[in-house]
């Protein structure tokens, strides 16, 4: 089992866009959320036939998904993308590997 | 699945349809020459049934294109410009008319203005009345009916006002075939481009561009047509001259069954529409803006909701309740000041003459459990 995620560009109408897809190497669940959390406001919509989180953190990156899914998408602000882009990975990596020492 | 992306690409497409284009795909395929019997004659019906769409006698002056796109780029980049050329577009056209006149444009070749379109989208008479009056343009490129909100273009007064000032006129229906009639003849088009993929419901990959037997424009692509083949240029018949390479039969065919079957089957466009202003309420009860589109008008809706983003709406209606829609520009990135909506784009729904009751019921308690 991959044991990092795997991130790729994601494409949409603005030239600017500094989106990515993250593929978790496992589904996202209640403790996984919980972890998450920890980065900013959490939103989730448990009402929804598949439910669906969103996360914004106080330097405006967001990160959004589906609860039993492995995706996240992230979007970064186009002026600091890197740098934020970077701590959010070093942040995935920190919550995955809290969960691997369970 | 719900399918809300129609003036995009349509789904389902027409019954039948993916028999004929396999069936081709194993035939046998008729010797390289297009003046075999058998070619000819598949060739021929097709691009009859394309002429009768949209609304001109004689097929020859249809040729063959990949896409609306593809058609308009043949169209604008063809024409025979001269110096000092006017060309007048509306803020509601799509990227596909956009971007080869801004291509002409930096090559120096003419002069484009964008003329501003109403609250819902349409260029208005007195408009163009207006800019033909000041620019006195070479051409007008218009679509039949915008992307975004779906108002449909009064395209035979429009027409007869440029042409009654000598401009021509090349309109893009893309999101007009298959649900209201064309008739290039009868308005007087110079140019005309269809897309097969979208409400005629054919194949990706078909479409056509109409070039009227007044006007001659020349080849952006060059190469074999299987006659004249020992001389270096491309010969004069149309629709020959612009159509070198082998064509996309397999996708024809499909086009063609597909044509055949909306003269069989014509849309009710106005029980579509009964859905899309049903869909609408919902959205306004839910304090969303919701483009108000009268008159005339394709089954495609624009919104925004303050709550949440375009994009936000989008993925949540697809991964969380199956609903597919478009969100953002839609290709059509000056439209949205005219229609007060953000510069971020709208949500877009367009339906299908298959769209049921059912699913936009689906879709309005996806909404609701979104948006309340």
């Amino acid at each position: 089992m991959r044991e990092e995620f795997i991130c790729k560009k994601a494409e949409n109408c603005f030239a600017n866009a500094k989106s990515y897809i993250y593929t978790m190497p496992e589904k996202i669940d209640d403790d996984f959320l919980e972890q998450l959390a920890q980065l900013g406001r959490l939103e989730v919509k448990r009402n929804f036939r598949r439910p669906f989180f969103l996360l914004e953190t106080a330097s405006g990156i967001r990160l959004k998904g589906m609860l039993k899914d492995n995706i996240i998408k992230a979007g970064f602000l186009p002026e600091e993308w890197e740098e934020q882009k970077a701590w959010t990975e070093k942040e995935l990596k920190k919550i995955l590997e809290k969960r691997r020492d369970k | 699945m719900i399918y809300f992306n129609n003036s995009a690409t349509s789904w389902p497409k027409a019954p039948g349809m993916s028999d004929v284009v396999k069936k081709t795909l194993d035939e046998i395929p008729s010797p390289g020459n297009r003046a075999t019997f058998s070619a000819a004659g598949k060739e021929e019906t097709c691009r009859e049934a394309i002429a009768e769409v949209m609304g001109i006698g004689e097929a020859e002056n249809i040729v063959y294109a990949s896409c609306a796109t593809s058609g308009l780029n043949m169209g604008l980049l063809g024409f025979p410009w001269e110096q000092g050329d006017v060309v007048l577009t509306t803020a509601a056209e799509h990227n596909a008319v956009l971007r080869p006149l801004y291509l002409l444009e930096k090559a120096g070749k003419l002069h484009c203005f964008v003329m501003p379109v109403s609250e819902d989208g349409r260029l208005q008479a007195e408009t163009l009345d207006r800019y033909l009056k000041e620019y006195h343009p070479r051409m007008l490129v218009l679509t039949h009916a915008s992307n975004v909100t779906g108002a449909v273009n009064d395209v035979e007064v429009l027409s007869a006002m440029a042409k009654e000032r000598g401009c021509h006129v090349f309109l893009d229906a893309s999101q007009t075939a298959g649900l209201y009639p064309i008739q290039a003849g009868k308005w007087e088009l110079d140019m005309a481009v269809i897309t097969g993929h979208k409400y005629l419901l054919g194949p990706q990959g078909t479409g056509a561009l109409y070039v009227s037997p007044k006007i001659s424009i020349a080849p952006v692509f060059t190469g074999g047509t299987g006659i004249r083949s020992d001389e270096k240029e491309m010969p004069r018949e149309m629709p020959l001259r612009l159509e070198p390479g082998t064509q996309n039969d397999t996708s024809l065919a499909g086009l063609h069954y597909a044509l055949d079957w909306n003269r069989n089957h014509p849309a009710d466009t106005e029980k579509v529409l009964d859905l899309v202003r049903d869909l609408e309420d919902t959205l306004r009860r839910l304090g969303c803006r919701v483009v108000s589109t009268e008159g005339m008008r394709t089954p495609v809706l624009t919104f925004v909701s303050e709550k949440y983003s375009p994009e936000d709406i989008g993925d949540m209606l697809y991964g969380s309740f199956d609903i597919i829609c478009r969100t953002g520009l839609h290709c059509a990135p000056l439209i949205f000041p005219y229609l007060s909506m953000p510069a971020t784009g709208t949500v877009r729904f367009s339906l299908s003459r298959f769209t049921t009751k059912e699913e936009t019921e689906e879709v309005k308690e996806a909404l609701e459990a979104i948006l309340a």
